[in-house]
C-alpha cells in the first residue's frame, strides 16, 4: 500500500508513533499530485515549498519529543480556494481575486494547523462557489478522477477530486446549496455539510451568508469525523458560529446497531426526477438500515421539493448580490482603469464570469424597489415553511434518507443551460435553507464504474446520529477506493 | 410577476454596477424568463401565518463583547490596494468638472 492510500487517522497514528516522518508523508502525496494533476487540474495553487517546510518543522519538533499536535499530526489537507490562507492567493476561482493575498488565515485553517495538518494546496472551484460542475472557474475546469471526460461536480469540485485521486486523505469545501455533497457524490467520496453554525466561516469568502457552511471531504468516515471534531469550535470572530455538540464525533462511529432509530424515506424524491440507479441505491441503503434494526417510515416533504429551488434561487442570489458588491476595484482585487469612479466600478465588475453576473443581476432584481415583497419576502416565507416542514418530519423520524443528486456525473460541456444546472441541487438545497446537517455517502459503483451516492440529513446538531448511521452504511457499501485512471 | 424586458436588464445591470454587452443583455433576458417561470410557482403556495424572518434561533446566539483586538495587518491590507499613493487609495474623479 502506498502512503497516499492511507486514511488520515492512520497517517496521524504512524507519525505520532514515529513510524513515519511527516516529510515522507508529504512527499508521497506531492508525488501523487505531480502524477495526476496534469490530467485532473484540481488545484489552483500548489504550496509545495510551504508544505515541505512545515513538514520538516513538525518532524524536528517530533524528534525533540515536544508535545505532538493532534489528532491530524502530519495529515495532508487541501482546502477550497475560497478559504483564506496566508502566503498564497485566495482566488475564489475568479479573475477578480486572482492576485489577492489575504492578510489572515481562516479560522478553519488555524484549527487544522493546530491539529497538526499540513496544507498542500488550494482547490479549484466554480467562481465564487456558484455552479455544480467546476466549469465556471476562471482558471479552467477540473476533470473527474473517476472518468476524465466527466465533471467532478461543484462548486467544491477541486476538493472532491483531490480526495478521490489520492492527493490528500482529507479536504475542506463549502456548501451553500450542495457544493460539498454533490461533488462528493460525483467523485465517489464522502462529503459532509454540518449544521449552520457548527463551523466558523471567518476567513471564508462570503457567497450567501445565511446558507454558507464549511465541511470535510474524505474517503474514510473516520477522517470525516476527525475533521469535524477539529473544525467545530466556537469562534467569537463569526457571530453565527455557536456549535452545540456532545462528545467526539469519532465516537459516534462506534455504532453497531440502529435499533430504536426511525429513518424517513422521502417519497417526493422518488420517481422520474431521479436516475433509477440512484433510486435503487436509496432502497439498498434503506434495507441496510432496516437490517441493522432501524424502523423505516415514509415522509412527505412537499414544500421542500416543489418550492425549494425557487426559494433558493431568490435568497442565495439576493445575498450574493450584496456580498459581491465589495468587488469594486478600489481596496483590493482586480481593478480596471477608467475616467470616472462609476465607470471604474462597472468596467471592473465586467470581469466576473457569466454565472456570477447572472446571480448578481437576479439578486439585484429580487431586492429592487417594487419587487422586494413579491420575491424576496415571499421566498423568506417559503424558507420558514420549509423549515417547519423539516421540523415536523423530525418529530416522527431521527434522520431522512434520500439521494444526494438526481443524476450520475455528466460529461464536461454537456449541461449548457443554467437552469438545468440548478436542478443538480434540488435534493441538497432545501437542507441549506433549513440550516440542517447532511452527509453524502459513497454507495458503491454502477456497472460502468460511476459512483453512486446516498444522502442522510437530520435535525440541527444531529451530526453524531448521522455519522452513526453512515458508519453502518459504510460497513455495507465499503470505503471508496482511490481513482487510478491517470496512473498508467 | 411581470416579465423582465431587455430594458429592465439594462436597468438592473446599472443598479448592480455591472457593464453588460448587447449580447449579454439578450442572454440575460432569456435567463430571467427561465427563472421567473420557477419563481411564479411560489404564487400558488400557502404562505399564510409565516414570519418571513423567523429568527428565534438567531436570537439565542450571544453577541460577542465589543472589544478592540490589535491585529498587525495594516501593511498587508494596504499592499492589496490596486492603485495606491503612500497611505492613500487613488480613485478616478467622482464629480465631473464644470
Amino acid at each position: 500500500m502506498e502512503l497516499w492510500e492511507y486514511p488520515g487517522w492512520r497517517i496521524a497514528q504512524f507519525v505520532s508513533r514515529k513510524e513515519l516522518s511527516v516529510e515522507d508523508v508529504v512527499r508521497a502525496h506531492l508525488g501523487r499530485i505531480a502524477l495526476c494533476e496534469p490530467h485532473i487540474e484540481g488545484l489552483i495553487t500548489l504550496m509545495e515549498d510551504q508544505a515541505l517546510e512545515r513538514a520538516k518543522k513538525l518532524d524536528i519538533s517530533i524528534q525533540k519529543g515536544e508535545p505532538l499536535p493532534s489528532p491530524l499530526c502530519g495529515v495532508p489537507v487541501i482546502i477550497k480556494d475560497n478559504m483564506c490562507f496566508q502566503g498564497a492567493p485566495t482566488t475564489c476561482g475568479s479573475k477578480m481575486l486572482e492576485n489577492w493575498h489575504p492578510p489572515y488565515n481562516a479560522s478553519v485553517v488555524e484549527y487544522l494547523e493546530d491539529a497538526g495538518a499540513v496544507i498542500l494546496g488550494k482547490a479549484n472551484m466554480d467562481e465564487f462557489a456558484m455552479g455544480s460542475s467546476t466549469e465556471n472557474s476562471a482558471f479552467g475546469p477540473t476533470s473527474n478522477p473517476r472518468n476524465l471526460a466527466l465533471v467532478p461536480g461543484g462548486s467544491s469540485g477541486g476538493s472532491a477530486a483531490s480526495v478521490a485521486a489520492g492527493y490528500c486523505p482529507l479536504a475542506l469545501g463549502s456548501d451553500t446549496g450542495g457544493s460539498i455533497r454533490q461533488p462528493a457524490a460525483f467523485c465517489g467520496v464522502h462529503g459532509m455539510k454540518p449544521t449552520y453554525g457548527l463551523v466558523s466561516r471567518y476567513g471564508l469568502v462570503a457567497f450567501a451568508s445565511s446558507l454558507d457552511q464549511i465541511g470535510p471531504f474524505a474517503r474514510d468516515l473516520g477522517d470525516i469525523a476527525l475533521a469535524l471534531d477539529v473544525i467545530s469550535r466556537k469562534d467569537p470572530r463569526d457571530a453565527t458560529c455557536f456549535p452545540k455538540k456532545e462528545g467526539r464525533y469519532l465516537d459516534a462511529l462506534e455504532r453497531n446497531s440502529l435499533r430504536g432509530l426511525r429513518i424517513g424515506l422521502v417519497k417526493e424524491y422518488e420517481g422520474e426526477k431521479t436516475d433509477p440507479r440512484l433510486a435503487t441505491s436509496v432502497i439498498h441503503a434503506a434495507r441496510i438500515c432496516q437490517d441493522a434494526g432501524a424502523e423505516l417510515v415514509q415522509i412527505s416533504l412537499k414544500n421542500a421539493i416543489s418550492y425549494g429551488l425557487a426559494c433558493y434561487y431568490i435568497i442565495a442570489p439576493a445575498e450574493a448580490s450584496s456580498n459581491l458588491a465589495r468587488y469594486d476595484g478600489v481596496r483590493y482585487g482586480f481593478r480596471s482603469d477608467a475616467e470616472s469612479l462609476l465607470e471604474q466600478y462597472c468596467s471592473t465588475r465586467r470581469e466576473f464570469g457569466d454565472e456570477v453576473k447572472r446571480r448578481i443581476l437576479a439578486g439585484t432584481y429580487v431586492l429592487s424597489s417594487g419587487y422586494y415583497d413579491a420575491y424576496y419576502l415571499t421566498a423568506q416565507k417559503m424558507r420558514e415553511r420549509i423549515q417547519q416542514e423539516f421540523k415536523q418530519a423530525f418529530k416522527d423520524v431521527d434522520a431522512l434518507l434520500m439521494p444526494t443528486t438526481p443524476t450520475l456525473p455528466f460529461a464536461k460541456g454537456s449541461v449548457t443551460s443554467p437552469l438545468e444546472m440548478y436542478l443538480q441541487d434540488i435534493f441538497t438545497l432545501p437542507i441549506n435553507l433549513a440550516g440542517l446537517p447532511a452527509i453524502s455517502l459513497y454507495a458503491g459503483m454502477t456497472e460502468d464504474q460511476l459512483p453512486l451516492n446516498v444522502q442522510l440529513t437530520g435535525p440541527q446538531w444531529s451530526e453524531s446520529t448521522l455519522l452513526g448511521i453512515a458508519s453502518i452504511l459504510e460497513n455495507a457499501f465499503g470505503t471508496p477506493s482511490i481513482a487510478k485512471g491517470c496512473d498508467a | 410577476m411581470p416579465e423582465v424586458t431587455q430594458k429592465d436588464v439594462e436597468h438592473i445591470a446599472q443598479l448592480a454596477r455591472l457593464e453588460v454587452t448587447p449580447q449579454e443583455v439578450e442572454d440575460l433576458t432569456k435567463y430571467f424568463a427561465g427563472i421567473l417561470f420557477h419563481f411564479r410557482k411560489l404564487e400558488e403556495a400557502d404562505l399564510k401565518n409565516l414570519d418571513p424572518f423567523g429568527i428565534e434561533e438567531a436570537e439565542a446566539r450571544p453577541l460577542r463583547e465589543d472589544v478592540l483586538h490589535a491585529e498587525n495587518w495594516r501593511e498587508s491590507i494596504l499592499r492589496e490596494i490596486p492603485l495606491r499613493e503612500g497611505d492613500y487609495i487613488r480613485v478616478p474623479r467622482i464629480m465631473k468638472e464644470e
